[in-house]
């Protein structure tokens, strides 16, 4: 038990994964550091994407300056048709 | 003397909005708008699908459109807010269509929650034109807190029903400061002409040209029915009576 739990703590810090929210899904990111690095990740066109990061939005200009941590809260979204 | 629409410090040149939902091809949306002549354009936000990242739809919308953004998704006045924070980030100006529905099975709006994101957004500097129910005293608040027109619904949305709330409209017409522009519901080209004849600034379209089977022709009919209402209510449209009024002398010429 106590070694188990020691192996995931190493891990984590090994690999630097957290836990964060997106668009109200659960994912775990690893090596990512800012939000110009998730973007990239999930292979996003900036120019189509608003972010905001724990109900803030952050322009597009600062995105790599923001850095994730566990737990952080993300809405991404997008212009669709509506009426 | 011409004819101007001015809404948010601008000069509108069509009194036809057109919404961007349903479409069956993106592609197909610069083209209706082509043959709507629309000058205002509504989309929406959504939260982005991970897993199949969509095309950008404001690709599609030709320049000199101005953009307004509805606030669809909101089921408050937060929520509305929040969304126009986004939207301004993305660089798509500030024009926002108020929009607050938490009733799920006719769409109707919130009116209070519509009245309170009013509020907020105005004070922001955004030009706001909220969708709400047809009541003169929240259109008359609305306008108070600075709406830039108001919107009633002529019946549920993309129920194609036409002008059900006609009264009201009217009254609303004839009472509120701002433009009156009808937003939902408006089925046939002859709905948006009546709209205009009873003194509407506007109409904002979107299912009866999306899912016609021939949307472009469509746009155009809409656009036609537009200006033909606009012109009647221009020149002058007499009351209706419940007797006949001869059009031909009804002096007798034969037999007297």
């Amino acid at each position: 038990m106590l070694l188990n739990k020691n192996y995931k703590l190493s891990r984590t810090k090994l690999s630097n994964d957290m836990k964060i929210k997106i668009n109200g899904k659960e994912e775990v990111i690893e090596d990512i550091k800012n939000l110009t690095d998730l973007i990239g990740s999930k292979k996003l066109k900036a120019n189509n994407i608003v972010i905001e990061y724990n109900l803030k939005v952050v322009p597009r200009e600062q995105w790599d300056r923001v850095a994730l941590s566990e737990g952080d809260r993300l809405e991404i979204v997008s212009f669709v048709g509506g009426g | 003397m011409k004819d101007i629409l001015k809404i948010g410090g601008e000069e509108i040149f069509s009194r036809l909005f057109l919404g961007t939902g349903k479409f069956p091809g993106k592609a197909l949306i610069r083209e209706v708008l082509i043959a709507s002549g629309s000058h205002i354009v509504t989309v929406a936000l959504r939260r982005v699908d991970m897993d199949s990242p969509d095309e950008n739809i404001l690709d599609h919308i030709p320049d000199g459109c101005i953009l307004m953004t509805n606030t669809s998704g909101a089921r408050n006045a937060d929520e509305a807010v929040r969304i126009a924070r986004l939207t301004e980030a993305a660089g798509c100006g500030k024009w926002i269509k108020i929009e607050v529905i938490n009733d799920n099975k006719y769409l109707l709006p919130d009116n209070l929650e519509t009245l309170k994101a009013v509020d907020i957004l105005v004070k922001e500097g955004f030009i706001v034109l909220p969708y709400m129910s047809p009541d003169l005293a929240m259109a008359k608040r609305m306008a108070e807190a600075g709406a830039a027109a108001v919107m009633p619904l002529g019946s549920p949305i993309g129920s194609n029903r036409g002008l059900k709330t006609e009264e009201i409209v009217k009254i609303m017409v004839n009472e509120i400061k701002v433009p009156v522009i009808v937003d939902a519901g408006l089925g046939a080209p002859s709905d948006a002409a009546r709209c205009m004849e009873i003194g509407c600034a506007a109409v904002l379209v979107n299912t009866a040209i999306a899912v016609s089977p021939d949307p472009v022709s469509m746009a155009a009919a809409f656009r036609d029915g537009v200006s033909a209402g606009r012109k009647a209510f221009l020149a002058g449209i007499r009351e209706s009576s419940g007797f006949a009024e001869a059009s031909s002398p009804l002096t007798g010429f034969l037999g007297e």
